[in-house]
């Protein structure tokens, strides 16, 4: 699945490198060394198992988690230390696990809140709604009692709105049935076409196949292997079953 | 006609007060997961200060107003933000809760250290004297300013929260803030904001209801009861309902002023505490909360060893031995209650440590005590000492049946209006009869009480009681420490730990709920009866909610989940408070903030002091040589200290001295010696105690047979579903 849109003859621009990044909590370390690369208008996913460190990974590239070593780059800076909120203003959007959205507060309302990293409000009203028409009935809706898709849906949403230069999603298919999950991939790769890159997380490679212009593979706080999500699926279960000998 | 509208006014008045500052707290719980307890104590501080500028310093009402309300009250609230409150993320609801109330005795002790109390501060109202005529009745202008500016903060708050961002954000901040920090914004400042608005909204209340009361720190902190129990009409959440409650609540005051008979000593006594029992009605009324399933928390108890509860009991023994037999009656009397208190201070340790439940009530479970040994405990029967267990326990039983599906703080709030419903009411009624029970109380005075005699011995000195009580202490400890070990205490920090887990495993978490609160009471109770044998008369004040909350801050500070806890509070707060404040008057003040303080930095170590101080002891713990020789050398003090070769004095700090020398000494050879073998042999946990397998020994089917039975779990069956958690693959 090869993805248009930028020049094979230029080199390609990394927006985002990690280098040699550890993290840990409580002074135990899971990430040992992570090196990972984004290119700009790629779509990339990290694939591995349950605590392997996937979401950690995400959090210490958004700010929400601190990286004890290596180097953090996005856009040609290094970014170790910058706060989460500083980032979301620069164009970087990560969608975390579960559902991101506030429960106490109506659909409006959460789309208002989407407004603090710079974009209008009537603009992320009309982009969220022209993605998710199902959205607009629901607005005076305290967010908590939607579905767990329509809750997926206003939380991508932001994805959408604010425009970002990165997208990061941790775990977009969490409990979602299949059919919504290919839905929500599919407005991923809408985003991707119009030259967002995409930084994204998954257990299965199966579902981001054909989202996903490349893959890694993640074992227990190292990347091991990347490629081609179709590649990396093989060695994923290998992975799964006997993860230990690996790294 | 004209009654009933004046006293109308009057309701919805106070009604207006109570709102305002209801609505701070309600702000603030809704935007920052806090209840702010010392909401009141802030619009105190800021009603003091507006007297000092306005009053005393004769400044121009617009001016002083600027300063104590635009500038000083919105500070506190940032200063709360930014120096206690953001320390206590991922910290428990019961430390936060504590975090506040020691916050609210902080102010009090500053305030009272600021503007000494008993003085008379007048203070007029907006303009004094000035009435509007409403056609139907007149009203004073304070009056119609006071509902006017409620009204006014009712719309404000309500566009300020749902009409603009940064309150939107406010309510998005509790709900999860590093979603926040992921949409850009800034929880950090918007949690600062709320604060500030919080802060200023008390002091609004303060400086409104202040002038048509007296200017007295403990009373105007306490006031805010009345504006929680607004606040529980909206299920801290609902603001339209909370106004709703404040107009229930003034309303309910203004009338009971107005119409209830004053001659009449037991509808006298019951006016001020109207609220409280709306509240405690309030509470009842809030629905089932959900089961809590903890998130990850800071603090951490283990289970007490046998040897360090031995060693607590022998020390405290011995030290209650010392301390009668060197001290002179003046102090004995002085520092009788480290070990009399003190047991309510362990009274707290089931109830806070191992079930993670809160009572503000405490030492109103031991004015009963102290009131079954009055009346039943004459001429030294013990039946008086068992009658001051059996009816605080019975008490803390009726009490607990209805609020024990409460927790946090709904819970706190539930025992403090009982504490204030007993100050307040029942201990300054007569006696009465409700059919064949007769009660007897305070006699609207104060009680005198027997020593006990056990056996013909009777113990009617002072040094003869702190022995009694030094001697229960170490008891009731032991009781304690066997309860955690027990299948029960077990229960009750499963239940702590996550009530949903426990309700998944069939645990009936209703009975071990109330059990626990009718122990704890049932302790205090028997604390409250030493007490007061050592007072020889008490009167209802020693036992009051803010007289309670010193020795209930300690012990969280301690660690409430360790029985050194207790140990620690009696004697920092009966024993080394007294004992410098005869340094100087100075000191004497410091130390009257001393409870709040510490209790406000509760937030920087959650599980507490004592746990700082037995690492310190560790060494000192695990060396038989040292410890034997501190032993000799401080008896060889206490024999020279009673053959008068030295005083009092010279003997603490000769004890201070071999303590520190000894536990440096230990440190040294521990430290020098950290490779031999046989290191530390005496500190590691139990084998046998369940909580450390898997940590100290591998986990095996054994264990799950024994874990399910020690949590009566054997009902439980799963039809021979694959339950062999571990071995099962290499089988
Ligand atoms: N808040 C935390 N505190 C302590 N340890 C944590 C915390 N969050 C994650 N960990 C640990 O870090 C490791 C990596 O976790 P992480 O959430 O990054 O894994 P993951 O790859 O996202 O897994 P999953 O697929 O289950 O989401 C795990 O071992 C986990 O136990
Ligand atoms: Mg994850």
């Amino acid at each position: 699945m090869s993805h248009g849109g930028n020049d094979a003859a230029s080199t390609p621009r990394r927006l985002v490198e990690l280098r040699g990044v550890r993290a840990g909590y409580d002074g135990i370390e899971v990430l040992h060394g992570v090196d990972l690369t984004v290119c700009a208008g790629e779509v990339v996913a990290i694939l591995g198992p349950n605590g392997a460190g996937k979401s950690t990974t995400l959090k210490v590239l958004a700010g929400l988690h601190p990286a004890s070593a290596g180097d953090v780059v996005i856009a040609g800076r290094r970014v170790n230390g910058a706060t989460a909120d500083a980032l979301a203003r620069r164009g970087l959007c990560l969608i975390p696990e579960g559902r991101g959205i506030f429960p106490n507060l109506t659909v409006r309302e959460n789309l208002w809140m989407m407004t603090h990293a710079g974009v209008e409000r009537p603009q992320v009203l009309e982009r969220s709604l022209h993605c998710f028409p199902q959205l607009s009935d629901l607005l005076d809706r305290t967010s908590g009692t939607l579905s767990g898709g329509q809750q997926q849906m206003l939380a991508m949403a932001r994805g959408l709105a604010t425009d970002p230069a990165l997208l990061v999603l941790d775990e977009l298919s969490m409990g979602l049935a299949p059919l919504v999950v290919d839905s929500l991939y599919e407005t991923v790769r809408q985003v991707a076409d119009g030259g967002t890159s995409v930084l994204l997380v998954e257990q299965f490679a199966r579902i981001v196949m054909d989202v996903a212009d490349s893959a890694v593979l993640m074992v227990q706080g190292h990347v091991v292997d990347s490629g081609h999500p179709r590649e990396i699926e093989g060695k994923l279960t290998q992975a799964y079953l006997g993860g230990q000998e690996n790294p | 006609m004209e009654k009933f509208l004046i006293f109308t006014v009057v309701g919805l008045t106070l009604s207006a007060t109570y709102a305002v500052i209801a609505s701070g707290l309600v702000l603030t719980y809704a935007t920052t997961g806090i209840f702010n307890f010392s909401q009141g104590a802030i619009g105190m501080v800021a009603a003091f200060a507006y007297w000092q500028l306005r009053f005393d310093w004769g400044w121009p009402t617009p001016i002083a107003l600027v300063v104590s309300l635009g500038l000083l009250a919105p500070a506190i609230g940032l200063a709360i933000d930014r120096g206690i409150m953001r320390g206590l993320r991922g910290t428990s609801e019961a430390t936060r809760l504590v975090v506040s109330i020691s916050l609210m005795v902080a102010l009090i002790a500053l305030a009272n250290l600021v503007w000494e109390p008993g003085r008379s501060r007048p203070m007029s109202t907006f303009f004094e004297g000035s009435r509007v005529d409403l056609g139907i009745t007149t009203i004073t202008y304070h009056q119609a300013i006071t509902i006017v500016v409620a009204v006014l903060i009712a719309a404000g708050l309500r566009f300020l929260l749902h009409n603009t961002r940064i309150g939107v954000s406010m309510r998005a901040n509790v709900d999860d803030d590093a979603l926040v920090l992921l949409n850009g914004a800034q929880p950090k400042r918007i949690a600062g904001i709320s604060w500030a608005v919080g802060g200023f909204l008390a002091g609004v209340g303060g400086i409104l209801i202040a002038p048509t009361l007296s200017l007295e720190a403990g009373s105007l902190s306490l006031l805010i009861i009345n504006a929680y129990a607004a606040a529980i009409f909206g299920r801290l959440r609902s603001l339209p309902l909370t106004f709703v409650g404040a107009i229930v609540i003034g309303l309910t005051e203004g009338y009971l002023a107005g119409y209830l008979p004053g001659d009449n000593q037991y509808f006298a006594a019951f006016r001020p505490a109207a609220t409280v029992v709306i509240l405690f009605v309030a509470l009842l009324l809030v629905p089932n909360p959900r089961l809590r399933s903890r998130a990850h928390l800071r603090e951490y108890f283990p289970p007490p060893s046998r040897s360090g509860m031995v060693m607590l009991a022998v020390v405290v023994v011995v030290a209650g031995v010392v301390l009668a037999t060197t001290l002179d009656t003046v102090s004995l009397i002085t520092y009788g209650p480290v070990f009399s208190l003190g047991i309510v201070a362990l009274s707290l340790v089931p109830l806070v440590g191992f079930a993670g439940q809160i009572s503000l009530a405490q030492l109103s479970f031991a004015g009963i005590g102290a009131l079954a040994v009055a009346h039943h405990g004459h001429d030294g029967s013990p039946l008086g000492l068992v009658l001051a267990v059996v009816l605080a326990a019975a008490v803390g039983t009726v009490v607990a049946l209805p609020v024990m599906r409460l927790t946090g703080i709904y819970l706190a709030l539930a025992t403090a209006a009982f504490a204030v419903a007993l100050d307040r009411w029942l201990f300054n009624l007569p006696d009465f009869s409700v059919g064949p029970v007769h009660v007897r109380l305070f006699g609207l005075g104060s009680v005198s009480v027997d020593p006990l005699r056990i056996l013909g011995h009777e113990f009617d000195s002072p040094a003869a009681l702190l022995m009694l009580s030094a001697v229960v202490f170490a008891a009731v400890s032991l009781l304690v420490a066997a309860l955690r070990w027990s299948r029960f205490g077990r229960q009750l920090v499963a239940m702590r730990d996550s009530e949903a887990a426990c309700a998944t495993f069939g645990l009936n978490l209703m009975w071990p709920r109330v059990g626990v609160f009718a122990l704890s009471a049932g302790i205090a109770g028997l604390g409250g009866a030493l007490y007061a044998m050592q007072l020889g008369s008490v009167a209802p004040a020693r036992f009051d909610l803010l007289n309670g909350l010193p020795i209930f801050i300690l012990v969280v500070v301690g660690g409430a989940g360790l029985v050194g806890s207790a140990l620690f509070a009696g004697g920092i707060l009966y024993g080394v408070l007294p004992l410098t404040a005869t340094l100087g008057p100075v000191i004497a003040k410091i130390n009257s903030l001393f409870p709040g303080f510490t209790g406000v930095g509760l937030g920087r170590n959650p599980s507490g002091a004592v746990p700082v101080f037995s690492a310190a002891a560790g060494p000192l713990r695990n060396d038989p040589v040292v410890l034997a020789s501190m032993g000799v050398a401080m008896a060889v003090c206490y024999v020279l200290r009673l053959a008068e070769v030295f005083g009092n004095w010279a003997f603490v700090v000769l004890l201070g001295v071999a303590l520190v020398a000894a536990m440096v000494v230990a440190r040294r050879r521990s430290s020098s010696g950290a490779q031999g073998p046989g290191q530390g042999a005496g500190a590691g946990p139990d084998p046998e105690d369940l909580e450390w397998v898997g940590v100290t020994e591998p986990f095996t089917p054994a264990h799950l047979a024994r874990m399910e039975q020690v949590l009566d779990l054997q009902s439980v069956d799963l039809e021979g579903a694959e339950l062999d958690p571990v071995g099962g693959r290499d089988a």
